[in-house]
């Protein structure tokens, strides 16, 4: 059976592309695709809500870099202080390029589809992409931990939704 | 822009860390960061009126390398 996509897929994806761009982002990555699942009504998105986790509170953290925010401090870095210091221009504006998949959440689409496949779906849905960002996307978990998410609780109620619908 | 003095001595304990993974990852964060800036302040000193040549050369780059990636910076 070949890999196909359930509409809720396509639409977060789109969401994530719209959101990448907003934020004035080259690439849409791990974090712009959790919002956009988040945007879509689905399973996945539902999910989020009951943790708390909606695609305003998402963007919000995403507009501060709270997906990378934990491991810069790591390296001595405060991102909330470098933002201070260059304002808003750390989200520039693009013309016309377009935002490319980046690395994780390439992936993540990927594991979706394996997902699919040991799960037995006709369709890859919602909680496969977002059950794929959790295994793939640093960012996407640095995103989900920074507003507080129990990742394993989150991954323990995806696979149970699926389960009973999938 | 560093919380620390002793950022340099951060940056060896994550890369010494029994993991490599956190490291990593602070590396791939990092080099998000330095695009993000790196492209902020090409479009201020674009803004300002600043060539190409001077910006390359402010950034240690050639002229083509800093057109081709930031031509479509505002």
């Amino acid at each position: 059976m070949p890999d196909r996509f359930d509409r809720e897929v396509s639409l977060a994806l789109k969401a994530a592309l719209t959101c990448a761009r907003r934020q004035g982002a080259q690439e849409i990555g791990g974090e712009h695709v959790l919002v956009g699942i988040s945007a879509v009504p689905s399973r996945a998105a539902a999910t989020l809500a009951a943790l708390g986790v909606d695609a305003r509170r998402l963007e919000d953290a995403v507009s501060r870099g709270a997906h990378d925010a934990r491991l810069l401090a790591g390296l001595g870095i405060d991102l909330a202080e470098v933002q201070r210091h260059v304002g808003d221009r750390l989200t520039t504006r693009w013309r016309t390029r377009r935002p490319r998949l980046r690395t994780d959440a390439g992936r993540a689409i990927a594991v979706s589809m394996q997902e699919r496949r040991l799960g037995r779906s006709r369709r890859i849905c919602s909680e496969h992409l977002l059950l794929g960002l959790l295994g793939s996307s640093v960012a996407a978990r640095e995103l989900l931990l920074a507003l507080g998410v129990d990742l394993n609780e989150l991954r323990r109620r995806l696979v149970h939704a699926l389960a009973d619908g999938g | 822009m560093m919380t620390r003095m002793s950022s340099p001595t951060a940056l060896i304990a994550t890369a010494t860390d029994d993991d490599p993974r956190e490291g990593l990852h602070a590396v791939a964060a990092l080099r998000r960061l330095v695009e993000q800036l790196e492209r902020a302040h090409v479009a201020r000193a674009r803004m300002s009126g600043w060539s190409w040549q001077e910006i390359a050369l402010a950034l240690g780059v050639s002229k083509q390398a800093v057109h081709r990636k930031h031509r479509h910076t505002r």
